[in-house]
């Protein structure tokens, strides 16, 4: 099975939607008719949706429909086709959400649940063969930048029904929660097969437990901060145990924790998952999750006024620049190319008074595409950027690679060629600018910049002033 | 000193409707035990006589505990080997901690020896463990195991846990005639709480002719002579705790258990009936 992360938020972006007009719930919304809370519905399908239920296919590939021959009990089960490899869409995927329609057809979130009176999302399901599951889960709402979700991955099914439990991390957060399922899975070992899931609902058992909470993977992560610039927090994960004994790993957003520095007043939250630094020191941040403390921490030195890269010196005339507030940047240019599955780099850029500065955070390596098409540099002889690691910089290895397609303008082909740079050495608490020759490389069909951690500790980095001259 | 450790019993069930109300599940091998429950708690006023409080950090206290040791599924094909190794049993953070560790190590810690009593109430606040496979328990064995074996020697149950049932414990007494499946049992459950959630107090309160079992100071079973084929519990019992892991009652670990799995004893004590 390929284990695949998905990008939901550009998969939703990218591809067609499919509206299942029959399962949704007539209603007319107007401004009066919005509730002052919303509705506390527990079923999502039991024998049929709920009211107000709409549903968006991954793709264009109608991969789901009500089954009334197999179910687990009642007269109606949902039904998901899983497509061979290279069979259309190769994956079967969608979400199920609150929302209404327009006139013609297309559909919107629109409503809420109220489910913090919940502790799990639960349901059954059984399949055709033995498989797992890619990744179910729930709170995807890409508006919203999936704030709540949470998912199981790779859920093993067989021919057996059996119950399944999503843990609601902390209920009371979600007074307003629109997204209410969703499931990604592609083939097994290039297999196509079918998966049921029925008694599909919200329900408060009382019997699941947290066993344990990490922020920072559960270490102790120190970072240096700015006044008014956001500090991240990765490496978030939560176990339970479920009413059977048997223990279930959780991924969830940052939202569901809540944040206690030690110093208030160096940093700030909004229980949400969002830290501000503030004032000058230095602060311990620990997290809580439904009221239990998490393992790990972050040291957060806050510096004071933020630490600018310092101004390009050279003439724009003789710049081409890829990202910088200096000069007139090429068009183009996109810093997460996201490479899955193996990619953990996530971005936090962030803006100080104009300035835009790159902030990858569980940096492991990250593409990043120059311009539209490939880009000629082989009039300039230097590749320059900046580069501030906001925490420890002992160990800290970065390699920097420019790779030209060839003259076949195409990844890979056999006449692809890199440039390379390994950066061992970094000075704490300052802008690190980097300048790479050029001279005798190829340059003028340059397609990728591959940013990689080479094992070493840094994970999570700022980066400005890319351009060449 | 001890005479200041004086409780009494909680009247806190006089319906038996109400006991039903809050049982998950009422598993009766008893047939007369439902009716006898209509007269409550007994009352009784106690007074401490043994405890441990396991406050002390590191080994736990020779004057009150010995250990069985070794493997050989002890009777019921239990997986694990016991150890008295401070990675299976130590009392640290004011608490026992027995430590069922995966490849199996565990521990079983006991009074046998060093104290045992006729009648009273015995009660232990624990934190169990959970998983499929995890068997965790607080029981009582009769001194004459030694002598005239087990079952007639006697054993009282009281608190038992199937792992893959975090919510449900039973307390049961075996005896004569009584063995093995054949043990008076009863379980008592949480529709929507755990007993590894958080601490609960097991206990039982025995007399003469009577064992009545107790959660968090609510009585769930009333066991009597008439329950029985024969009435062993007139005799000294020690105390035993431990974690097995796999066996006749609760099947066996499997990739879901997590490892390792602690009991947390906050105290054991041992009270008799105030004259």
């Amino acid at each position: 099975m390929k284990n695949i992360k998905n990008n939901y938020a550009k998969t939703i972006g990218l591809l067609a939607v499919v509206f299942i007009t029959a399962l949704s719930c007539e209603r007319d919304l107007s401004d009066e008719a919005v509730p002052a809370s919303f509705p506390a519905t527990s079923a999502i399908f039991l024998d049929g949706f709920s009211g107000g239920m709409q549903f968006q296919a991954f793709g264009d590939i109608f991969n789901f429909q009500v089954d009334n021959d197999v179910t687990y009990k009642g007269i109606a089960s949902m039904r998901f086709a899983v497509p061979a490899e290279g069979e259309t869409g190769s994956f079967a995927g969608g979400n199920f959400f609150t929302g209404a329609q327009n006139a013609d057809g297309s559909s919107f979130y629109a409503g809420a649940r109220n489910l913090s009176s919940y502790d799990a999302l639960t349901f059954w399901a059984k399949s055709s063969m033995p498989a797992e599951i890619n990744e179910v889960g729930f709170g995807l709402n890409p508006d919203q930048g999936d704030k709540f979700r949470v998912s199981l991955k790779n859920v093993a099914v067989n021919s057996n029904w059996k119950k399944y439990y999503i843990p609601i991390p902390d209920g009371s957060k979600l007074t307003a929660e629109q997204g209410l399922f969703y499931y990604f899975e592609d083939a097994e070992e290039g297999i196509g097969y079918t998966f049921w899931i029925d008694e599909l609902q919200f329900e408060n058992l009382g019997t699941i437990l947290q066993v344990e909470s990490k922020i920072f993977e559960g270490g102790d992560a120190s970072a240096i901060g700015f006044t008014d610039v956001g500090v991240s927090v990765s490496g978030v994960s939560a176990l339970y145990s479920l009413p059977d004994g048997s223990h279930q790993a959780l991924d969830l957003t940052s939202s569901y924790f809540n944040y206690k520095a030690s110093i208030p007043n160096v940093v700030s939250g909004d229980n949400l998952g969002s830290l501000v630094v503030g004032n000058l020191g230095t602060t311990v941040v620990t997290g809580i999750l439904d009221g239990k403390k998490s393992k790990g921490s972050l040291t957060v030195e806050s510096a004071g006024d933020f630490l600018f890269a310092p101004i390009p010196t050279q003439n724009e005339a003789d710049v081409i620049s890829l990202f910088s507030n200096n000069y007139t940047n090429v068009s183009g240019y996109i810093n997460n190319l996201y490479w899955e599955p193996f990619q953990t780099t996530t971005t936090a850029d962030f803006s100080v008074n104009g300035d835009d500065i790159i902030n990858y955070t569980d940096f492991n390596f990250v593409g990043n595409i120059l311009t539209d098409g490939l880009l000629d540099a082989s009039e300039k002889s230097t590749f320059h950027f900046d580069v501030f690691i906001p925490g420890d910089v002992a160990g800290a290895q970065l390699k920097v690679t420019l790779r030209d397609f060839g003259a076949d303008g195409a990844d890979g082909g056999g006449d692809d060629s890199d440039i390379s740079m390994t950066i061992t050495s970094f000075t704490s608490g300052e802008w690190n600018s980097f300048d790479m020759p050029l001279a005798t490389a190829n340059r003028n069909n340059l397609g990728f910049i591959i940013w990689e951690n080479l094992g070493s500790t840094l994970t999570n980095l700022y980066i400005d002033n890319i351009y060449f001259y | 000193m001890l005479n200041q450790f004086i409780i009494k019993s909680q009247k806190t069930i006089n319906s038996i409707s109400l006991l039903k109300s809050i049982l998950l599940i009422v598993l009766l091998v008893s047939f007369s035990g439902c009716d006898e429950n209509d007269d409550g708690p007994k009352g009784t006023t106690w007074q401490l006589v043994w405890s441990d409080e396991f406050n002390e950090s590191g080994a736990l206290n020779d004057a009150n505990w010995t250990y069985d040791l070794g493997g050989g599924g002890w009777g019921n094909n239990e997986l694990q080997v016991y150890t008295n190794a401070a990675e299976n049993v130590i009392s640290e953070d004011g608490v026992l901690k027995i430590i069922a560790r995966d490849g199996f190590s565990s521990a079983r810690v006991k009074t046998q020896g060093l104290f045992s009593q006729t009648y009273g109430r015995f009660e232990a606040r624990i934190k169990t463990p959970s998983g499929a496979g995890i068997w965790p328990a607080f029981w009582l064995l009769g001194d004459g195991v030694s002598t005239v074996g087990w079952p007639q020697a006697g054993e009282i149950d009281i608190m038992e846990l199937v792992g893959q049932r975090p919510n449900i414990i039973s307390g049961s007494v075996h005896g004569p005639g009584n063995f093995a499946a054949g043990g008076i049992s009863k379980t008592y459950g949480f529709q929507n709480d755990r007993f590894d959630a958080d601490f609960h107090l097991f206990a039982i309160e025995w007399g003469v002719n009577y064992i009545d079992f107790y959660v968090d100071d609510k009585l769930y079973q009333r066991i009597t002579p008439s329950d029985v084929k024969e009435w062993v519990f007139n005799q000294p019992f020690h105390i035993i705790l431990n974690v097995a892991v796999g066996g006749n009652l609760v099947g066996f670990p499997n990739s879901s258990t997590p490892f390792p799995q602690t009991m947390e004893v906050d105290y054991v004590r041992v009270y008799k009936e105030l004259n």
